[in-house]
Order: C-alpha cells, then sequence, then structure tokens
C-alpha cells in the first residue's frame, strides 16, 4: 500500500559549505570546553596543590 | 585507513566515541552520515532551502553538545530524528507565537468539541501526498511531528513513549486526535 507521508519526504541534498559550517562551531564549542577545564579545573588544582603543598611542607 | 575502521562502526559505536572524546573528525562522519536525512526533515518543516539549511546548522551543533544525553536505549537514528523533531516543533511554535503576539483576536467563540471519529490507516494512506503536505503545515507542529514519527519512519508506539517521555495511552490518543485533524482538514480544504 502506498504511504502518502513517505512520498512527502524531500529527497534533496544539503549544500556542501554547510559542513565547514558545523564543523567551524563544533570546533568553537571544543575550544571553549578545553579553556573552561584548563581554569575551572586544571589551573585551580594546581594552585591549590601549590598551596597545600606549601602549607605541609612549612608545617613540616 | 582510519576512515575505513571510522565507516565499520555502527551509528551507536560512534556516537559514544564521540561523547566520550569530543572528537571533531568522528562527529564529521556522524554528519556524514545524517546530514541529508536531517536537512530533508528539517525543510518538512521550514518555508525555504536556506530556512532549512539553518535548522540543519543549529541541530547539528545542538547535537554535539547534546550527545553526551543519548543512553543507547533505541536506536541512535530514532533518538536524532525525535531531537530533530523537536528542535523544528520548538523553532515553528516560536515563530507562530510572535506572529500571534502582534494580533490580539477577540472572539467569543467556543473551542471546538474535542470529541472526533477515529480514523483508520487505510484511509489516511489513501490521501493525496500534495494535499496531504499542505494540511501538514496547517496543523499545530507537536501534531505534524507525532504523525511523521508514527508514519514516515515508522516508529512504534513503544519508541514514541520513550522519546516523547509520555504514557502509551498519551501517544495513541494524540496520534488518533491528529489523524482526525489532518483527514477533516483535508476535506475541507
Amino acid at each position: 500500500m502506498k504511504n502518502p507521508f513517505k512520498e512527502i519526504l524531500t529527497k534533496k541534498e544539503v549544500s556542501k559549505n554547510l559542513k565547514s559550517r558545523v564543523l567551524d562551531d563544533v570546533g568553537m564549542i571544543n575550544l571553549t570546553y578545553h579553556f573552561a577545564d584548563l581554569f575551572l579545573m586544571k589551573v585551580p588544582g594546581t594552585i591549590s596543590d601549590i598551596y597545600i603543598g606549601v602549607e605541609i611542607s612549612e608545617k613540616k | 585507513m582510519k576512515t575505513l575502521v571510522l565507516k565499520r562502526l555502527s551509528d551507536e559505536e560512534l556516537v559514544f566515541k564521540i561523547a566520550a572524546t569530543n572528537n571533531s573528525d568522528l562527529f564529521a562522519e556522524l554528519y556524514d552520515r545524517f546530514s541529508n536525512v536531517v536537512f530533508n526533515k528539517c525543510y518538512g518543516f521550514s518555508k525555504s532551502r536556506e530556512e532549512a539549511e539553518d535548522l540543519t546548522h543549529d541541530v547539528f551543533v545542538r547535537l554535539f553538545v547534546k550527545l553526551r544525553t543519548f543512553k543507547g536505549n533505541s536506536k541512535f537514528s530514532t533518538w536524532l530524528y525525535s531531537f530533530t523533531y523537536n528542535f523544528c516543533v520548538n523553532y515553528v511554535q516560536r515563530n507562530n507565537y510572535k506572529k500571534k503576539e502582534k494580533v490580539t483576536v477577540v472572539t467569543d467563540q467556543i473551542k471546538e468539541n474535542d470529541a472526533f471519529d477515529e480514523v483508520n490507516d487505510a484511509s489516511l494512506f489513501e490521501l493525496k501526498s500534495e494535499k496531504l503536505a499542505k494540511v501538514l503545515t496547517l496543523i499545530d507542529p507537536a501534531e505534524k511531528m507525532i504523525l511523521l514519527m508514527k508514519y514516515q519512519d515508522d516508529m512504534s508506539i513503544k519508541e514514541i513513549m520513550e522519546v516523547l517521555k509520555v504514557g502509551e495511552s498519551a501517544v495513541k490518543m494524540r496520534v488518533k486526535r491528529a489523524k482526525a485533524k489532518v483527514v477533516k482538514l483535508y476535506d475541507e480544504l
């Protein structure tokens, strides 16, 4: 039995330059993730390690 | 060699790898697999090719951020279609809301009775596709979405329940209501 819902689905091709637009934005999001990870996780972790490390060595 | 390995990965394996690594090259492979399908789905909700491309762009960018929420309970394609539909429905409803905001209509008309007759699938399949496409632009986009899920993507009631996060009776009722509305509008056109 024919299904008109399947017939209305177009079979167009997306333009080639859309891929680069998408991947550029994905790259930007990735960069933001890396910076967030660096400044919110790694740098504070390192700073606290340094200070706690200094405090422990001073106590000794 | 690397691309050959990538091609052999199932959609689900590829998605889990992207979620774990945030790798853009892997995401490019996912884009290649689904860009045309997503574009054509978006085209069904938009008025022009440019609008459909903008929607496709936004769907893929949002997808990259939300990929971690895919748990593998259904096929990735099923999940992606519902993700795309939800995005398009929100887009259309936002636009419609903006248009309605500008015009205030005062009416005393009492809301139409919600009673509707059961429409069987056979009579639904007898509809002409051109006229059906027109009718689908007139109904609520959420109703259009549920009909496309069921009759275009062949999703089961259970799959629709999972992606919409509603109960079985709610899905059946929405499908029934949407079908009745489509047939009513079709006859009026």
